[in-house]
């Protein structure tokens, strides 16, 4: 239980760093943690996306602030380092003026985003594939490096929507798949009824569904 | 373990995302920042770069990051001025404003021990914030007293709770994007009435830059409830 809103003058008591409550998720190996324990991303990312569909002023920057280190993420995992930032500056550019084609009612910004930046990876392998001239043993490992290519989006996708779930149903989300915990055992830490662990946990599978689908399309 | 979902009526529908859910790490889910000279790139290939050299600088208000530390905004100055002259004058002016502020603030507070260092106006927004901050304003003061900081309030309309949620401050670390890298809690405030609160050692105000007031419900969970009803960056007197 919190304290009330205090009387003391000055209470340095409670101060709370959260890097001790990470303890309680067992997280102290993620290097960033406060990307998943941050304030909820779902409010900002519909701005974004409401004001890139409008094309207005400032929008391709605030889905690069929203949105950047998604497509970058992608494109360091799957291309050389030197490649990552050009590609990633390509697939802005494309996405911007290709706006018109994005309509939020098929689907959410980033899975479009990530859409666009798999299309230029794929086309970045068969060009360096190509300055490659070894044929034979280029066209195997294409197939293979594209299917990681799909494997990795859909990993960045899963995350992006895990991160756009409420704080609370996040956290039981990642209790229970990340740690393997228990739901009696996630209602003991969290001191929630176990029904409701149940329910976030139904929720936030729910909302994952929905915002996975439509990309899936 | 998620067999125990099994009450719950489409658990089949469920079962992929489970099973990628159960693939993801921490390397997964880790994010990485592009360089800053990436968002030049599509600025100048869109032919952006000379509209945004006509505004001088970096416009941090056009960029809808949650917050900026003052690092960044500094960073961001010295930056767009390209030009000496520039910079003498502006460092000649920013030190007679700091001598004049400080010494304003002694002076008028009659206390030569406690000296305001910063403040921050905290702002609501309709987009992110909870509703209930839609009515409230405050401006937080970083006062330096005794060698320590404290955080205190002034000018403040804070909307008053239920007896199951209270008002609490927060100091938020903000990356180079404007997300939240880290926080921590200073306590609780009254609306009411207004204490002052310790800055816990350790924390730099310089660092920790950006003041959040949240609503937080008596739910037992000492993080942030993600429900911010103020929010404002300490900005140099």
């Amino acid at each position: 239980m919190k304290a009330p809103p205090g009387n003391p003058s000055v209470r340095s008591d409670t101060a709370t760093p959260l890097c001790t409550d990470v303890s309680l998720l067992g997280f102290r190996a993620v290097p960033r943690y406060h990307s998943l324990v941050q304030l909820p991303a779902s409010k900002t990312a519909e701005a974004a996306e409401k004001a890139f569909a409008r094309g207005d002023d400032g929008a391709l920057e605030m889905v690069y602030r929203h949105y950047g280190n998604l497509v970058y993420t992608f494109c360091r995992k799957t291309v050389e380092d030197t490649r990552a930032e050009d590609v990633t500056q390509e697939v802005f550019i494309s996405a911007w003026k290709s706006r018109n084609q994005f309509d939020p009612a098929k689907g959410s910004l980033a899975g479009w985003l990530i859409s666009i930046t798999k299309n230029r990876i794929i086309d970045n392998m068969r060009s360096e594939n190509r300055h490659a001239k070894r044929r034979a043993d280029v066209e195997t490992a294409e197939v293979a490096t594209s299917a990681e290519v799909e494997r990795v989006a859909e990993r960045l996708m899963i995350a992006e929507a895990l991160r756009r779930l409420p704080i609370d149903t996040r956290k039981v989300i990642v209790m229970h798949y990340f740690e393997g915990l228990p739901h009696g055992q996630i209602a003991a830490t969290m001191s929630l009824p176990l029904g409701t662990v149940k329910s976030n946990i139904y929720r936030g599978l729910t909302k994952i569904r929905e915002f996975l689908e439509p990309a899936n399309e | 373990m998620s067999d125990q979902l099994n009450d719950q009526p489409d658990r089949q529908d469920f079962l992929d995302i489970e099973s990628k859910l159960r693939e993801l790490d921490a390397e997964s889910l880790e994010l990485l920042e592009p360089p800053e000279g990436v968002w030049r790139g599509i600025e100048s290939a869109l032919g952006k770069q000379g509209a945004e050299d006509e505004r001088g600088a970096e416009d941090e208000r056009v960029i809808p990051i949650e917050f900026r530390s003052r690092r960044h905004l500094k960073r961001s100055a010295w930056q767009g001025t390209t030009r000496p002259w520039r910079v003498a004058v502006s460092a000649a002016a920013a030190l007679v404003f700091l001598i004049a502020g400080v010494t304003a603030y002694v002076l008028t507070r009659g206390d030569a021990d406690v000296v305001v260092v910063a403040t921050a106006a905290l702002d609501y927004d309709a987009e992110r914030f909870d509703p209930l901050g839609a009515q409230a304003r405050a401006t937080a003061e970083l006062v330096a007293q005794d060698g320590d900081h404290v955080i205190r309030f002034v000018d403040a309309n804070l909307p008053g709770l239920s007896s199951d949620a209270d008002l609490e401050v927060w100091l938020i670390r903000p990356d180079e994007q404007g997300a939240v890298a880290d926080l921590v809690s200073l306590g609780f405030i009254d609306s009411a009435v207004l204490d002052t609160l310790a800055v816990p050692v350790g924390y730099d105000p310089n660092v920790f830059s950006v003041v959040d007031i949240s609503v937080e419900p008596r739910d037992g969970d000492p993080m942030h409830s993600g429900r911010s009803i103020l929010r404002g960056t300490l900005q140099d007197v």
